[in-house]
């Protein structure tokens, strides 16, 4: 990417009050605060990443029939915290980091206030660990759905409350930075791609927020004894406000990193940005309303309200998804075509397979795109009477969240941590290995899920066995999936420790060729 | 200007075949799904 001059602007006196940069690659100016506070959630995403998926790895194994690696409350347990880690707490912090670098760095603009912003990170990392400590100590063994009438310890609710007024904190503060540069003048025009997709996720998260504390408002009450009951449909109702809704920031989240790292690693854009721009508006069309594919086997809903919530209107969330697709692999293609790649898929040669980057996009691609067929069977009211409640929604939630936004978060945190702390990735060659491991890994965890799931397989369950009864040919394709989930462990150990080396003992430069390498062969 | 937008057009014949692929695959696999539950359904 080229590198941009400094731009004095008329307002540069009156914002020099807080120490700046320019950013050698990007030609943007970073200011100190949302830099730090970038850094920060990054890290604790990263952590929580780290915690999350041993929960996961240790789950993997234990439902390995030849492994049955923890006893059942110790499964439990760690079922609730990889829900709890894996899903809500790092892409929630990652999405926060993704936030506040949207309306500052890429806006040339300052934090609407520090003080805010800090705020919301400490209530989300307190939060975080009144919840992870509770969940460790066994008294919160609820899954991260916590349904009623399974009560946790408090501890777990005001946790995941506080962690809630956190993220929402943030939000409030990204809106206000957006509203400040544009009052400062610093920001004109449309927002930057990335940032409206971020803007359309903050909104997502927002309703999933609010829709959460709905939900788990009276389930604290209840687990105190303030009330005598939770009335279970209605949790319901609201809790996949939040867990359904949630899964979309992180897919318009993924989005976003697909475009950045389309950006950063080989100097392009989409093609046609109305068009991208008009993909992620339908997500916030669709999202909310498909929270009905979670009631398809609920007594409490109508036959038509299923169809037309559950199963059309899924449908119809495919949309966007298939939109953006086209938009980043066309933007590649486009942009290659003009430097000389010929053939139908010449373009595909001109691209650095070895860059984790590059890496990262084709695996978080094809990884998702699997996820889309498994999820649009299962989102059709017919075939989710026999998939619900099996394997299939384990290997569809892997599909989605982990091989497309966990790949994607990872090689875009390639790109983005360098940047930000000025320092070469560290074992670059490492991180590609990294990523393909890790896709890898999911491959194989979760075919062999559905593999199960078509079997007939129940999930979130210690035991599969039932004393002998159960069909003979459940153990292969659970080992194998085990088998998967160990491979991604070590993949997701790896990332940990290349982000750790980074920060660390990463060689501290300002070379653009070395902060942002290049996905060009 | 016509042949200009023409090329325009199909810059990216490479993504559309990749997509087009993937679309007919999924479709096929919508379809083998059912079938596959009507198997089922006719074995039971």
């Amino acid at each position: 990417m080229a590198v941009a001059e400094p731009v004095p602007t008329p307002l540069a006196d009156y914002r020099a009050t807080e120490a700046s940069r320019w950013c050698t690659v990007t030609g943007l100016r970073v200011y100190s605060g949302a830099q730090t506070l970038t850094i920060a959630n990054a890290v604790a995403a990263v952590l929580a990443l780290a915690i999350g998926g041993a929960f996961g790895v240790a789950i993997g194994l234990t439902r390995a029939p030849g492994m049955e690696l923890l006893g059942s409350s110790a499964f439990y347990a760690s079922l609730t915290g990889h829900g709890v880690a894996a899903l809500i707490l790092w892409p929630i912090f990652f999405e926060v980091a993704a936030m506040v670098f949207a309306s500052t760095i890429l806006l040339n603009a300052r934090m609407f206030s520090n003080t805010l912003g800090w705020l919301a990170f400490a209530l989300m990392v307190v939060g975080a660990l009144m919840t992870l400590v509770i969940i460790v100590s066994g008294d919160a063994s609820v899954a991260f759905t916590a349904y009623p009438p399974l009560k946790a310890s408090q501890i777990f609710y005001i946790g995941y409350l506080v962690f809630a007024v956190g993220a929402l904190l943030a939000i409030v503060n990204f809106t206000l930075s957006i509203a400040k540069a544009r009052a400062e003048g610093v920001l004109e025009g449309s927002l930057p791609l990335i940032t409206y997709g971020v803007a359309c996720a903050a909104i997502l998260a927002f309703l999933s927020i609010g829709s959460g504390l709905v939900a788990l408002l009276p389930a604290w009450f209840y687990s105190a004894g303030w009330l005598g009951g939770v009335d279970p449909i209605v949790y319901r109702a609201w809790f996949w406000g939040l867990g359904h809704t949630l899964q979309y920031v992180n897919v318009v989240a993924m989005v976003v990193c697909w475009y950045g790292i389309l950006a950063l690693a080989l100097g392009t854009g989409p093609v046609n940005q109305k068009f991208t721009r008009v993909a992620f508006i339908l997500y916030l069309v669709f999202t909310v309303p498909v929270l009905g594919h979670h009631f398809l086997v609920d007594p409490s809903l109508s036959t038509g309200v299923k169809i037309v919530g559950g199963t059309m209107l899924g449908f119809a969330l495919g949309v966007p998804s298939l939109m953006h697709g086209l938009a980043v692999m066309g933007g590649a293609e486009a942009h290659l075509r003009k430097q000389g790649a010929t053939g139908l898929f010449g373009w595909l040669k001109r691209v650095k397979w070895g860059n984790p980057g590059i890496a990262a996009l084709a695996v978080s691609m094809l990884i998702f795109a699997i996820g889309g067929w498994n999820g649009t069977a299962e989102t059709t009211l017919p075939l989710n009477m026999v998939s619900h409640n099996t394997m299939w929604v384990p290997a569809h939630l892997h599909q989605v969240v982990t091989g497309g936004t966990t790949v994607a978060f990872m090689g875009f945190a390639y790109y983005l941590i360098p940047l930000l702390v000025r320092r070469r990735l560290w074992g670059f060659k490492w991180a590609t290995f990294q990523i393909y491991l890790y896709g890898v890994g999911m491959f194989v965890m979760t075919m062999a899920q559905s593999w199960a799931g078509t079997l007939g397989v129940p999930r979130r369950t210690w035991e599969i066995g039932y004393s002998g009864q159960a069909p003979s040919g459940w153990d292969l394709p659970m080992n194998i999936a085990g088998f998967g989930a160990g491979l991604s462990g070590v993949a997701g150990a790896l990332f940990v420790v290349i982000m750790v080396a980074t920060l660390l003992i990463g060689k501290r430069t300002d070379d653009p060729a070395e902060l942002a390498p290049s996905g060009l062969a | 200007m016509v042949e200009a937008s023409k090329r325009e057009r199909f810059e990216t014949p490479g993504t559309l075949v990749i997509l087009g692929i993937y679309l007919a695959m999924f479709i096929v696999m919508w379809f083998v799904a059912f079938l596959y539950l009507a198997t089922r359904w006719v074995i039971s």
